[in-house]
């Protein structure tokens, strides 16, 4: 009977569907890919790039990584994976930062000794607003610092330079409107936000301090050496390198600290490529970028560099870049990890670099 | 449409039930009919039916054909068969509580 | 490799609801208006084997839950909403899949307005409501809305004794079924264990695509319309090969049952179920998720949103149906 012939096929189907999904997830666990067995060196036989939707190719991503040239008011745009240079911005006034909006369409410039910020097309290449900061508590004179989004780019925290007090602005559409403001006692330095932006950490001399973003009441203050933090890309735990090279790591949820042993001073940022659980910094003088296990800092390997990287990013694509003071690129594999390729950046002297890959996906809408 | 005709001729007997076609009895076509409107339909038939009648449901989906029985059951009403005449068509005959 | 096995899922997350007739509308109406308890069993059993399943693996370091942030007017709004256009569509997101995969064209109809209510709220011309709704969020000092941060369990044993707790009383409840009568395809014992295995993969399979959520439906439709409509393709997850596979496995299973016939309802439930997709749709976008987004997959992660919407969801589906049971009488 044909009905029978037909459900001998679909067992089969289902057999080998079956096979297929469980051959897919036990890869999944015994390459390391899940969970933390640590990695068995597999190399990635499937060739799946690791972004946040699955596989990427370089035309498929707008924007890209943005380069501030030391030389010039310029800022270079280059492909994320294949590093060919996609544009160039004309900056109009010089710049302390650079802070991709979280869909990555426009970028905001901090101006030098202003409260004033820049913003930039990093699709169209052209500027597109100047945009006045106020504050209530600091007045006129005042010299904005740092800047953070939040995930769905609807708030924007602002730091001012020399000063505790945190300004926080509602965003859309390139304008900006005070909603209020506090102050995070002898703190300084660049503002960190957990997943929903509903804690805010910053610097202080005791460590970071833990603050509710709605009304700045402070929560704790976590007891750390002075460091740069970086939250991880699962927001469980804050990376931080303070400096004299050691890592320190917070986990977010009991803000238990670890200290965990390195062989070599790391410098810099930590740096953590989308959707991948390993953590990189540079060390050696930037000869050598350390691998660690982001949630419990285990050293997982170190990777030598051809030149001393002066940068250290995540390219938007997968990939981490560390990029030399000439604009060599050496991209790194986070999922092995190893070097992976070498490109050079046309013409580019960096001075900061950060990735700005639109994404149309990018906030949380819908499960 | 010629599945139902079908099933009208064939299933009450094979269950070894009533005749359907006997007076009183009812008939309810809810093959293109999808939940919950297979499980309204039914329920409200069976409210107005008298008890001890015969009611005759006609379904085109599994779900509807193995739900449909269960919560008239608990009902507290009998189910006196389920048929399936045809592929994707089952026949629940339920006599009213 | 990893698009393959998520289709794979896909495939057989299809084949397991065809085969257990898993509709979570007849599972929500049935609390209220009927005393059958098969499929809500079913539904108690999926989250049992989800909400340890996602716990474990997140204490072990393999899985990040990401948790709906709690938005409380678009999560009650948008739950009821959809519990509403689930009544009138005749199935739930996941439901409307693999009916139409099946054959019925009414659900086609629901999945196509689905389609549209999805995409129309999210990204589309009511935006904006999105946004207004979405404006207030609730958090737990500062942190996710879960249970456990709102009940401020932080140790491990703590933790796991709630959850023992849960899935004692639940287990306990499930093991108290009275048999179950006509059963075609699959019971709910099965179809509740091969439905919550297949939504713990999902979480597994989107982990190694980078992707921190387990089993969803809205999102995928929007990334697919936005696709097949515009091009755009930033979307496409795994999330979406999954929802493709849905209806192949649901058509493989209805076929082996000789179920896959072509149906044809009558113009006025046609439509009806055209609108009830939309509506449908419309509220998933809101609420930022589905019967499967929210009421399995959210639930999961024990986020309080989740429950919400879940709870809301239920309130829809009961109200319309006590609507639907009034029109009818009505018309009697």
């Amino acid at each position: 009977m044909t009905s029978n012939a037909f459900s001998v096929f679909a067992r089969g189907v289902i057999a080998g569907a079956t096979a297929l999904l469980l051959g897919v997830i036990g890869w999944g666990f015994l390459s390391g890919e899940l969970g933390s067995a640590g990695p068995l060196v597999l190399g990635d036989p499937f060739g799946v790039a690791r972004g946040a939707s699955g596989d990427l190719e370089g035309e498929d991503l707008e924007g890209g990584v943005l380069v501030q040239d030391e030389r010039a008011d310029t800022i270079w745009v280059f492909d994320p994976v294949t590093g060919d240079r996609r544009g160039e911005i004309a900056v109009a006034r010089p710049f302390l930062e650079m802070v991709p909006t979280p869909g990555g369409v426009s970028v905001f410039t901090v101006v030098e000794g202003a409260a004033e910020l820049e913003v930039y097309s990093t699709t169209e290449y052209h500027h597109e607003a100047t945009i006045e900061l106020e504050s209530e508590r600091l007045g006129a004179g005042a010299q904005t610092e740092h800047l953070l989004f939040s995930e769905n780019g609807d708030t924007l925290f602002v730091t001012w330079r020399n000063s505790p007090v945190v300004s926080v602005y509602s965003h859309s559409m390139r304008e900006l409107s005070l909603r209020h403001e506090f102050e995070i006692p002898e703190s300084s330095g660049p503002l960190l936000r957990n997943r929903r932006a509903t804690r805010l950490y910053r610097s202080t001399p005791d460590g970071p301090a833990v603050v509710f973003a709605r009304n700045g009441e402070l929560l704790e203050t976590i007891s750390a050496s002075p460091a740069a933090w970086r939250f991880n890309s699962g927001y469980t735990h804050l990376w931080g390198v303070d400096e004299h090279g050691g890592v320190q790591l917070v986990e977010e949820r009991t803000s238990r600290l670890a200290q965990p042993d390195l062989p070599s001073a790391a410098e810099g940022e930590p740096v953590f490529a989308s959707g991948a659980e390993t953590a990189f910094v540079l060390s050696s003088g930037g000869r050598r970028v350390a691998a660690f296990e982001s949630r419990t800092g285990r050293l997982i390997r170190e990777i030598e560099l051809p030149s001393a990287a002066t940068h250290l990013v995540s390219s938007g694509a997968g990939t981490v870049w560390a990029v030399d003071e000439h604009g060599e690129v050496s991209v790194i594999d986070p999922s092995v990890p190893a070097l992976q390729e070498r490109f050079a950046l046309q013409d580019a002297v960096p001075k900061t670099v950060v990735s700005s890959i639109v994404q149309r996906e990018g906030s949380f809408a819908c499960f | 449409m010629s599945n139902e005709n079908n099933a009208r001729n064939n299933s009450p007997a094979a269950a070894g039930g009533p005749n359907a076609d006997s007076a009183g009895d009812r008939v309810l076509h809810l093959t293109n009919e999808v939940c919950p409107y297979t499980f309204v339909k039914s329920k409200l038939a069976l409210e107005e039916a008298a008890p001890g009648s015969i009611l005759e449901i006609h379904l085109g989906n599994s779900e509807s054909a193995s739900n449909v029985p269960r919560s008239i059951e608990l009902e507290g009403h009998e189910v006196l068969g389920i048929d399936q005449p045809e592929a994707g068509h089952w026949v629940v005959t339920v006599k009213r509580a | 490799m990893i698009i393959a096995a998520a289709l794979a899922l896909g495939l057989l997350l299809g084949y397991a609801l065809q085969r257990g007739g898993f509709c979570m509308n007849t599972a929500f109406r049935s609390f209220v208006y009927e005393k059958d308890r098969s499929l809500v069993r079913a539904w108690i059993l999926v989250l049992v084997i989800n909400i340890i399943g996602v716990q474990l693996l997140t204490e072990l370091g393999v899985l990040y839950p990401q948790v709906a942030p709690f938005f409380w007017p678009a999560i009650i709004l948008g739950g009821f909403v959809f519990g509403v256009g689930m009544v009138l569509a005749g199935g739930c997101a996941s439901g409307t899949y693999y009916r139409c995969g099946r054959g019925m064209l009414g659900s086609t109809g629901a999945l196509l307005g689905f389609a549209l209510g999805t995409a129309v709220v999210d990204g589309g011309a009511l935006l904006g409501l999105q946004r207004v709704l979405r404006a207030p969020t609730l958090d737990v000092g500062g942190r996710e809305a879960t249970v456990f941060n709102l009940l401020g369990i932080e140790s491990l044993g703590a933790r796991w004794a709630l959850l023992g707790a849960l899935a004692a009383v639940a287990v306990f409840w499930l093991a108290r079924a009275p048999k179950q009568r006509f059963v075609i395809g699959w019971g709910w014992m099965r179809t509740g264990a091969a439905v919550g295995l297949l939504a713990l993969a999902a979480w597994l399979v989107s982990a190694l695509a980078g992707r921190e959520f387990g089993l969803s439906f809205t999102q995928p439709t929007v990334a697919i319309t936005r696709f097949l409509v515009a091009g755009d393709s930033s979307g496409i997850s795994v999330a979406s090969y999954m929802v493709i596979g849905v209806p192949i496995g649901a058509l493989l299973a209805a076929k082996a049952a000789g179920e896959a016939i072509l149906r044809l309802p009558e113009p006025r439930t046609l439509l009806r179920q055209f609108g009830g997709g939309v509506t449908m749709g419309g509220g998933a976008s809101i609420a930022g998720g589905c019967n499967i987004g929210h009421s399995i997959t959210g639930v999961s992660t024990l986020g309080i949103g989740a429950i919400v919407a879940t709870v809301f969801i239920m309130i829809g589906s009961w109200a319309m149906t006590w609507a639907v049971l009034r029109s009818e009488r009505g018309r009697a």
